[in-house]
């Protein structure tokens, strides 16, 4: 008989080892207001909410991937927004690196970039002006992140050249003015003054501020699609999104977060709308990429069998509530919530079985007024008395495998 | 055990299509030489990568092409050759008796009609509507899981599985002959593909539907079709049972498709398989096999001489019979 370690406390030790996480997330919450009609809002007074996210625990170690899947519209999303400071949460602490910060400050702003976003969809997520060069320059450009020593000094001369050309130009004017004032013999003197100092501020500004500075971004952008293994660069950084596959556009999208080197990568759905074939091609480029900029990863999908491959660990949401967490061989070989059992029975085999599977009855509970109890029980065949008006909590019930149910399948077999 | 009632009516038979998109580089020809064809209550997954021609070919049987042309070959369904039908005898077929749901048909509800409105005008369009559809109306709702009661309700209202549900009851409602599936759960969570591809299975028999069902997923294929045509850069490259298929995949592509699957309940797979490179630029004429690019197998050969779709038996090219074929050198003699 299993012994569950049940304490509060326990439940925000969902690391994996004893080493402190990059990120920790505690009773993070998010409540949408529903727009409702001008009659009903006369009516009533008080304001429906959809629970998109409510009350979930996790955490994420260095260099660690991992995997939030689930249903359509359980809240992976809203979650990932919220850790990309790109949503107000409604309430919830977030750590970083052990130390208690805002949800604001994990937004990326000039001089901070904790985490960076690749949205779920790659059609959608590049300006379709952009040529993908200027796209995967712009957040370099934008966040002034650029790090080499001889980069910066380029930079700063192409700055300086700028102001030179301003400064020229100002010089070789009043030394035109005093030459029409003058009119006599000095007059030809300062006219040929006010062109050498015009020359010299063009001459310097072309060449510093325009052809060093052009060497410069290129050198920049090669090096990005290169990483993101968009080769030979010069073929792609001239195209406009629409002109590249889907795999490519992707890679494209990749590129732009990780050049920024975020210590957290957030993925939403990356390779879900790509084929087999190009979804292994970016789950590689993603692991050498985490690898060499020593970054984490919140990977979010619905594919289990992408989560369990790629992932370390893997959270199972459930209308905006996390059911079960653990290790992904744990959790695959051993599922303990009747709902993440029943998602890995529903992936399409491709060898062909005899017997129909049994999918759970219904529809995903409304979210706006969620069952109470147990989010899960009205779909579930295990459920008893109990499951209809407590809320089961996350408790160990295995060395790092969380679960809420009070009949984990384990139990029940 | 599922049944499954096929005939030996042969009620969709595609000879040598080819179609071509005119741009402004030169013609990018799609579909280059595809023929197959389709027994009635048959059904049949078209697989391949993305951009391979799957859609272009699934529209080109309704002649509902945007800016491609059929240059070659013949579409004859139920003894009509589509590519040939005069506008006004293809809108009798359109719709009616070939239907389509469309890829990334999700949105292709209308968000300011109701769902009952959605049926009546797929009636009306084809000038069928009266007042006693309404029993087949609720009959079908009932059978996709939706309540009666909320016929009434707008689309957005209805979660994303849901709408692809009523998207399917719309594609079936006039009782097709035959239904073209393009990718209709790409994009939707396990829990609700797997609910959709027992529906569309059990309307299949319910219906007695010929469907051809388009796809990426090998899995989800093999869920719901008994033959599999894969495709490569418009060409078909092999065809048979999907059980064939999957024990004995013949070209080298399929082989690469199968390994490319991720499988969750196997613990020693660890790192999927990917496919390196890409497929060849369509616009330009491609010598020798298509695939040689990215194939293991590969010999100077292959980047010469076009292979041909051929019959295969145990392993060996040649022999009478149709059911398994495949284009690759590989199986020639002197190879
Ligand atoms: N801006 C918003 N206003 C109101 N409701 C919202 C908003 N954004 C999300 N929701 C709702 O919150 C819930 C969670 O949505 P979310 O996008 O996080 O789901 P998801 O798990 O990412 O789903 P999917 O797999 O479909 O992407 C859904 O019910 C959704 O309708
Ligand atoms: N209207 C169009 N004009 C020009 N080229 C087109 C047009 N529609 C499709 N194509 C091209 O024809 C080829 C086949 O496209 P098709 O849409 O049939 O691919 P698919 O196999 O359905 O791919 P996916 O899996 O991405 O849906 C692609 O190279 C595509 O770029
Ligand atoms: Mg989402
Ligand atoms: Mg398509």
């Amino acid at each position: 008989m299993m012994t569950s370690k049940n304490t509060e406390n326990n439940i925000n030790k969902t690391s994996s080892n004893g080493n402190i996480p990059v990120i920790e997330i505690r009773s993070l919450k998010k409540y949408f207001p529903v727009q409702t009609g001008a009659l009903s809002r006369i009516f009533s007074k008080d304001t429906d909410f959809v629970h998109a996210v409510d009350d979930i625990n996790f955490s994420i170690d260095k260099g660690e991937i991992f995997c939030l899947v689930g249903e359509s519209g359980c809240g992976k999303t809203t979650t990932a927004r919220i850790l990309a400071g790109l949503e107000p949460e409604t309430s919830g602490e977030v750590f970083w690196n052990g130390k208690q910060i805002s949800f604001d400050e994990l937004k990326t702003t000039k001089g901070n970039v904790k985490t960076q976003i690749v949205f779920q969809n790659p059609y959608s997520s590049l300006s379709p002006r952009l040529r993908l060069g200027e796209a995967a320059q712009h957040p370099l450009v934008v966040h002034d992140k650029i790090e080499d020593k001889k980069t910066r000094e380029t930079i700063k001369r192409a700055y300086y050249s700028e102001a030179g050309l301003v400064v020229s130009f100002v010089i070789s004017i009043i030394l035109f003015l005093t030459a029409t004032i003058r009119k006599d013999d000095s007059s030809l003197w300062f006219i040929a003054f006010a062109f050498i100092t015009l020359i010299l501020g063009i001459g310097s500004y072309i060449w510093f501020g325009r052809i060093q500075k052009g060497k410069l971004t290129d050198d920049i952008i090669k090096s990005i699609f290169n990483l993101v293994g968009l080769a030979p660069p010069d073929q792609y950084y001239n195209k406009y999104p629409h002109e590249v596959s889907g795999g490519e556009r992707q890679r494209v999208a990749i590129a732009r977060s990780v050049v920024l080197n975020p210590k957290l990568l957030i993925l939403d759905e990356p390779t879900s709308m790509l084929d087999v074939s190009l979804r292994a091609g970016i789950l590689d480029l993603l692991l050498s990429i985490k690898d060499k900029f020593d970054m984490s990863i919140l990977f979010i999908t619905h594919d289990l069998a992408t989560a369990r491959h790629f992932g370390d660990r893997v959270g199972v949401m459930y209308a905006g509530k996390i059911i079960e967490i653990g290790a992904v061989d744990d959790l695959f070989n051993n599922p303990m919530h009747p709902y993440t059992k029943a998602l890995m029975d529903a992936i399409p085999s491709p060898t062909p079985r005899d017997v129909e599977i049994q999918l759970p009855k219904g529809d995903v509970p409304d979210s706006i007024n969620p069952p109470s109890g147990c989010r899960y029980y009205p779909r579930c065949k295990y459920a008893q008395e109990k499951c209809s008006s407590e809320l089961p909590i996350l408790r160990e019930l295995k060395e790092n495998h969380f679960v809420a149910c009070y009949y984990p399948l384990t139990m029940v077999q | 055990m599922r049944v499954i009632n096929i005939s030996d009516k042969v009620i969709l038979e595609v000879k040598n299509l080819v179609i071509e998109y005119p741009m402004k580089e030169g013609n990018l020809r799609a579909v280059d030489d595809v023929s197959f064809s389709l027994k009635s209550g048959e059904s049949m997954g078209l697989v391949g990568e993305s951009g391979c021609g799957k859609t272009t070919i699934g529209l080109s049987l309704m002649r509902l092409l945007k800016g491609g042309e059929i240059k070659a070959g013949s579409i004859n369904f139920d003894d009509n050759d589509v590519s040939i039908l005069s506008d006004e005898d293809l809108s009798k077929i359109r719709g009616k008796k070939i239907s389509m749901i469309f890829q990334a048909s999700q949105n292709a509800l209308n968000p300011l009609q109701k769902v009952a409105s959605h049926f009546i005008d797929t009636f009306k369009a084809h000038d069928m509507w009266s007042n006693s559809k309404w029993d087949e109306i609720n009959k079908i709702i009932e059978r996709i899981e939706i309540s009666k009661d909320r016929i009434n309700e707008y689309p957005h209202q209805f979660s994303g599985g849901m709408q692809q549900r009523i998207v399917i009851a719309l594609s079936v409602i006039l009782q097709p002959t035959l239904l073209i599936a393009d990718e209709p759960t790409t994009a939707l969570d396990v829990l609700v593909q797997a609910k959709i591809l027992k529906l569309l299975r059990e309307l299949k028999s319910e219906y007695n539907l010929t469907m051809i069902f388009i796809s990426h997923d090998l899995g989800v294929v093999a869920e719901i079709t008994q033959r599999l045509a894969i495709m490569y850069a418009g060409q078909l490259v092999e065809i048979g049972t999907t059980k064939d298929i999957f024990a004995n995949p013949q070209h080298p592509y399929t082989e690469a498709l199968l390994n490319a699957i991720p499988d969750v309940q196997d613990k020693t797979k660890k790192k999927q398989i990917s496919i390196p490179g890409t497929p060849p630029d369509l616009r330009f004429e491609i010598k020798g096999c298509r695939f040689a690019s990215r194939c293991s197998y590969r010999k100077d050969i292959c980047n010469e001489e076009p292979p041909e779709l051929l019959n295969i038996i145990n392993g060996k090219i040649g022999g009478d019979n149709p059911n398994h074929k495949v284009r690759c050198l590989k199986y020639n003699d002197d190879f």
